[in-house]
């Protein structure tokens, strides 16, 4: 479950890095953002969740377009001053959020339908969490998907894995770049919108989300799609298993040393591409 | 011949005089703060831009050969937690145990450095991060450092040439006479053959080592001495406010300690003077705005710092030392060419 927020959470970081070489340090905010469009949807405009949903995250996607093309663009591949600027948008988003909304905890409603538990193999689940898991599932194969068998995906792929050579292919570096930013940073809002559904929502929500995103792209190997999903399943593993028996705080320690470990014994990850 | 000969001499010597003496009033100036900064509000403030200035040369040097560390904040943290737990525990005197503190923050920075530095550029920046993030987990976990709650009770500096340690003043003294020797030390570095070498591994580490420099040893010796200062700022840092907590440490003061290094501009000795004074000048001025809601601070630091990477990526001392340079030019046009009305 834990595992899946951090799948959608980390695939767009992971997507962003591959292919523009851009650490997004406001990835965390990305994910607070969708929260917070589907309690403007829901809540304030009393449109259907899964509505709701849908435009939180294209909302988000867009908005991270726009902003890619403006202000990420020139700073492409390099690492220090994108580690900045996107440092100055997670400021922004939050003191804005902080602003608009306020810093109270808000919370954002499953649908009816949703509500209820059922009983899978002796095991009590709620309808919410098995949604959620549903959702998290589909999106992933979606973009799995996407990737292997659309042009677009397949040219993402080939600008993950060598940038000049791609361009020299033909690749449009610069609407890959557009569409890499503008998938992952909806699919890290549809993950803050299922979060928002099952925990609370406030404008600091995003920042252990950030760590632990970073952690899991490193494990995964960065730039690689199928490396993430992996790590992300470890992280939630180690995650929960070490929650409930040592106590989170031993959980985080043991998270964090598995990523100094895994990075000292391969550099580059699990399934990584290359070292840089 | 002679009266030419004397003429050079007076002019190098005043040459050599004007730099020193402008120095030497800069100091003064800086030590007679006090006497026009009463308020303790703004006292408190120069005091905190003191030992952020340490900090941010401190992550400046190691970044001038290329090491992208995402733990200064760490380092300050062991720092003060080394100063805290030997003058509380064992009640050592205060001096030593500063320096113990720089000692063992760049002890802890070789080690970290000798295992991490076998990565490049994105994965130490993440590797020192999560470094950071454990640090952090163990002073909160572990009662030995006082857990969530942290250390109390931390005295002030033992008394040394018969100067007592304890208001605020006294505290600015100490900050200045710190964070002026750091700043001396990264200016000898700068100009020395080490720094020169840090600055050319920087931009290319694979060049530099083809020319038979060591770039691990280099990499590592900056490292270290960066953390060294860090340490230092944080063993103050503990003093200062008597009582410290992991939260301190947490990635917040990552962020500033970037901030100001960006906006200062990361190559130049004096970029974090300016990247700490004038961020500071900022947020602190807009406090004076009425109606002025804090939240909207980050906000404003946020555009600042985007607009300045977009415009100057080089930093606010590019653009000062820059102007020398440009009043040069102009004073020459001026010379050279007569004014010429071109719009009859």
């Amino acid at each position: 479950m834990l595992s899946l927020f951090f799948v959608l959470f980390a695939l767009g970081l992971s997507l962003i890095f591959g292919i523009m070489r851009v650490i997004n340090f406001a990835h965390g905010e990305v994910y607070m953002l969708g929260a917070y469009g589907v309690w403007l949807f829901t809540d304030i405009l009393n449109l259907n969740f899964f509505l709701g949903m849908v435009l939180s995250m294209l909302a988000v996607g867009l908005l991270w377009v726009i902003l890619e093309r403006f202000i990420l663009k020139p700073f492409r591949g390099n690492l220090l001053p994108t580690a900045i600027v996107t440092l100055g948008l997670l400021w922004i988003f939050q003191a804005t959020m902080l602003v608009t909304a306020g810093s109270e905890n808000q919370s954002v409603d499953f649908p009816q339908i949703l509500q209820g538990t059922v009983s899978l193999a002796g095991a009590t689940l709620s309808q919410e969490r098995i949604f959620t898991i549903v959702i998290g599932v589909v999106l992933t194969v979606a973009l799995l998907l996407f990737l292997s068998k659309t042009k677009a995906g397949r040219s993402m792929r080939a600008a993950t894995q060598n940038p000049d050579a791609a361009r020299l292919m033909g690749v449009n570096i610069d609407r890959v770049s557009s569409l890499a930013i503008g998938i992952g940073c909806a699919l890290a809002a549809a993950g803050g919108a299922l979060a928002g559904g099952l925990f609370y929502i406030n404008p600091y929500m995003g920042g252990p989300q950030l760590l632990t995103g970073f952690v899991i792209i490193i494990i995964g190997g960065l730039g690689s799609i199928p490396g993430t999903i992996v790590a992300a399943f470890i992280v939630g593993f180690i995650n929960s298993i070490a929650t409930t028996y040592l106590g989170s705080n031993y959980a985080g320690m043991l998270v964090f040393l598995a990523a100094i470990v895994v990075l000292l014994v391969r550099p580059k990850g699990l399934l990584g591409i290359e070292e840089m | 011949m002679r009266p030419v000969q004397s003429g050079l001499k007076v002019i190098t010597a005043r040459r050599f005089n004007s730099k020193l003496v402008i120095t030497i009033v800069i100091l003064i100036l800086l030590f007679l703060i006090p006497t026009f900064v009463t308020s303790s509000y703004h006292l408190r403030i120069t005091i905190n831009m003191l030992y952020m200035i340490m900090l941010v040369a401190g992550f400046r040097l190691a970044l001038s050969a290329g090491v992208f560390s995402m733990a200064p904040q760490a380092f300050f943290g062991i720092g003060a937690y080394t100063l805290a737990l030997l003058v509380t525990r064992l009640n050592w005197n205060w001096w030593l145990s500063a320096l113990l503190a720089g000692v063992v923050a760049a002890a802890c920075a070789a080690i970290v450095g000798r295992i991490l530095l076998r990565l490049k550029g994105i994965f130490f920046a993440i590797s020192t991060l999560a470094f950071a993030s454990v640090l952090i987990l163990i002073w909160k976990t572990f009662s030995f450092f006082g857990g969530h709650s942290g250390i109390f009770g931390i005295p002030d500096p033992d008394p040394i040439f018969g100067f007592e340690f304890g208001s605020l003043v006294s505290y600015f003294y100490l900050a200045l006479v710190l964070a002026v020797i750091t700043m001396l030390v990264m200016y000898r570095i700068e100009k020395s053959r080490y720094g020169f070498t840090l600055r050319c591994i920087g931009p290319n580490a694979d060049l530099a080592r083809s020319t038979g420099v060591n770039v691990m040893l280099y990499s590592i010796t900056a490292f270290c001495i960066g953390c060294f200062f860090a340490g230092i700022a944080g063993a103050f840092f503990a003093s200062f406010l008597g009582s410290i907590q992991p939260h301190a440490f947490e990635f917040n003061v990552l962020m500033l300690i970037l901030l100001y290094a960006v906006i200062g501009g990361v190559y130049s000795v004096w970029g974090p003077i300016y990247g700490v004074v004038i961020m500071t000048g900022i947020t602190t001025g807009l406090t004076y705005i009425p109606n002025y809601d804090p939240k909207i601070g980050p906000i404003i630091l946020g555009v600042t710092l985007i607009v300045v990477m977009m415009r100057f990526p080089n930093g606010i001392s590019f653009l000062l030392e820059s102007i020398p340079g440009w009043l040069r030019k102009a004073s020459r046009k001026k010379e050279n060419e007569p004014y010429v009305n071109t719009s009859s």
